[in-house]
């Protein structure tokens, strides 16, 4: 008997309307964990060089993990996985909220979706009762709208949707799937993929429950960790002022993407910081599955020319940050607005904020004008720009046909030197952490399997000196604080090690903000979780040679589908010195960083052109 | 001097974000904050006139001291 995980994926064909079940062993599943790891268990045999993202040879995948649905907190994420249509590569995306947790409830520990549907459907799993259904009159609404009606005509309000918008729908490259409209597995165009094969959405009704080997060892963990975040910093700011928690810190230390990467500082950023938030549009600290952290915000806005409805959530720090300081928009009630936007349509908020904001930047240069901008002024700062362009990118239409593919296709197409500013790496962009602050982020988003991505390791702002940030880790072999702005050996180290926990989590199914560093959960106990729910002795040591295998795993199928060293060049933007702010005039060094490339390489036993050799494979059993 | 403190480094409900202190001389950012009571500084960035410093850095009665979380990830 398994515990933690039923051991079984379900298994449908869009194609020939197959459903069935695929067996998971615990061999498999110890060596996985879940999420990332599975991903690569089946991707690594189903697609090749030659395969097209958007073709019904490409997998859709819905993973969960062996945390997720313990009732602790972090324990929600779903890991859904394919070949990316916008780096394609290895692709997956994360996300929280309570999707995962019902899908263990309903016995299944993911979904492979196959094939492709001639007419729009989408899929009803009740435990092991699954249907695919005709999603005619779904298609071409909303995900607010599209939610109302699945959980009406099958009367059960409290249904789970993962959902694709009208931009999934239209296959932007960067559509996402939101989860139950305020939660978002956000990049690497899982929605496009989504709308590839017709599927409008995935609802989950989940009544099985999950078989664990220890519950009252769970319930005692649960109601301990319940109590101990409350006063713990690390929760508290994500409890009070959600993950825009950072933003006046990240200003005053000069690492707050600002108009397109030139800045990195935001005269506006207090007014558009979790503070701010708090003290004005937010309604509710809203939660994923059993979260006493609640680090989610709730926001509704009822004035005359401005309404954003709370059942979309709020803005994340990642939205605040692409639509607000990196358009020059220091206006919370527009940001939330384009949040709302960004989520009924099903739009990935950093690769949407970043395609127009390099669109401003492009405007401004003179690169291109108003024939191209449909007569508009598209300033930096125009705040009616910003929301028109959100609905032309999710339609495909004017300048959102261009922008809807991307700042590294839209810079080609533009011309006029433009290659210089897009922001991005392997075509994804970049996130809204600046790596000439934090030269591991930098590190981090070149040599990320699915492009530019700020979650694949903890900040090497987080840990910049000997203290309680530091203690927390130790078990998991860091014993010394990084220096942000250092390159070097010690980076590369620092920068590995967090790579390898996160890289767990990411398998595992956790929420990066519950255990050390980022949250306030200490390793042991989480290791205590785990075992408690599996039966099974897990260390930090097995977790981070865990994490490990999922990095070198992902870089296998990269390489395998063509996507190697060459492809992890940094913007050339980030080379450049910042414009303003306490950093200004700070460059990276390229020599430096690529220097630094080495190292990681060798930590990892990967040669010297980043590919992970004979005997790492072997070691890691891939 | 001026001390801005983020609400995440404050007790109780009803403290103060923003205090006036007089410094009888200059001191140790640690040791300003110890004596009035902050806790949980291992989590802390601080900004002396909104530039980075270290916990050991002086600060001096003219001073604006401000008291924010670590930046991370996420």
């Amino acid at each position: 008997m398994s515990y933690g995980y039923s051991g079984k994926l379900l298994k449908v064909n869009l194609t020939t309307g197959e459903i069935g079940k695929e067996s998971l062993s615990e061999e498999t599943m110890r060596k996985y964990m879940g999420g990332k790891g599975l991903v690569y268990h089946y991707l690594k045999d189903s697609v090749d060089k030659n395969t097209d993202p958007y073709s019904e040879e490409n997998p859709l995948y819905f993973m969960t993990g062996l945390a997720s649905g313990i009732p602790t907190g972090g324990t929600s994420r779903m890991v859904m996985g394919t070949k990316s249509p916008i780096t394609g590569g290895f692709g997956i995306s994360e996300s929280g909220g309570f999707v995962a947790p019902e899908l263990k409830k309903a016995g299944w520990d993911g979904i492979i979706v196959e094939g492709r549907s001639e007419k729009p459907v989408y899929l009803l799993i009740k435990d092991d009762e699954v249907q695919i259904k005709d999603a005619s009159h779904l298609w071409g609404k909303g995900n607010g709208e599209v939610n109302d009606i699945i959980k009406e005509e099958n009367n059960d309000n409290s249904i789970k949707l993962s959902q694709i918008g009208q931009a999934g729908e239209n296959q932007v490259q960067y559509a996402c799937v939101i989860n139950d409209l305020k939660h978002a597995c956000g990049r690497n165009g899982m929605g496009a993929v989504m709308g590839s094969k017709k599927l409008k959405a995935v609802a989950i009704k989940g009544t099985v429950g999950i078989n664990f080997k220890d519950k009252d060892k769970i319930t005692e963990i649960s109601k301990w960790y319940a109590k101990y975040q409350k006063d713990k910093p690390l929760s508290k700011g994500l409890y009070l002022y959600g993950t825009a928690a950072g933003v006046e810190g990240f200003d005053k230390s000069g690492i707050l993407p600002t108009r397109n990467f030139k800045d990195g500082s935001f005269e506006k950023a207090k007014e558009i910081s979790g503070q701010t938030m708090a003290d004005t549009i937010l309604t509710e600290r809203g939660a994923c599955f059993a979260c006493p952290v609640r680090c989610k915000r709730v926001v509704e806005i009822n004035k005359e020319n401005i309404k954003v409805d709370p059942k979309f959530g709020g803005p994340e720090y990642e939205t605040i940050g692409s639509m607000g300081s990196m358009c020059s928009i220091g206006n919370l009630d527009v940001i939330a607005k384009a949040h709302e936007m960004c989520n009924d349509l099903g739009l990935d908020t950093i690769s949407a904020g970043v395609s127009i904001s390099f669109a401003m930047e492009c405007y401004e240069r003179g690169i291109i004008d108003k024939e191209i901008t449909d007569g508009v002024e598209l300033n930096f700062g125009n705040e009616e720009a910003l929301l028109k362009l959100i609905k032309d990118i999710s339609e495909k239409k004017g300048l959102g046909k261009v922008l809807s593919q991307g700042v590294k296709k839209a810079a080609e197409i533009f011309g006029g030197g433009s290659e210089e500013f897009a922001m991005h790496v392997k075509g994804q962009e970049l996130p809204m952490h600046e790596p000439r602050g934090k030269i591991g982020v930098g590190l981090g988003y070149s040599v990320s399997p699915t492009g530019a991505d700020h979650m694949q390791a903890a900040h090497d702002t987080m840990i910049t000196e000997e203290g309680p940030m530091l203690d927390s880790v130790r078990m998991l072999g860091l014993d010394k604080p990084a220096d942000p702005m250092a390159y070097g050996k010690d980076k590369a180290e620092f920068y590995a090690l967090m790579e390898k926990w996160w890289g767990f989590l990411n398998m595992v199914g956790m929420c990066d903000f519950i255990p050390a560093p980022r949250g306030s959960m200490p390793v042991d106990k989480f290791m205590e979780l785990i075992n408690a729910a599996t039966g099974w002795d897990v260390t930090p040591e097995e977790c981070m040679e865990v994490g490990e295998r999922g990095i070198t795993a992902a870089r296998k199928v990269n390489y395998d589908l063509g996507i190697d060293e060459s492809h992890e060049e940094l913007p050339k933007r980030l080379y450049q010195p910042l414009e303003n702010g306490a950093l200004k005039g700070e460059s990276m060094d390229r020599n430096k960083f690529i220097e630094m490339k080495q190292y990681y390489y060798k930590h990892f036993g990967w040669d010297d052109k980043g590919y992970p050799t004979e005997e790492t494979l072997e070691r890691l059993g891939l | 001097m001026i001390i801005e403190i983020s609400d995440i480094f404050l007790d109780q409900k009803d403290s103060k974000n923003i205090l006036e202190i007089q410094l009888d001389k200059p001191k140790k950012i640690i040791d300003i904050l110890e004596e009035i009571g902050v806790k949980n500084l291992g989590y802390a960035n601080f900004y002396l006139n909104d530039r980075k410093v270290n916990k050991n850095n002086i600060a001096k009665n003219q001073d604006k001291l401000t008291v924010l979380p670590i930046v991370g990830g996420g």
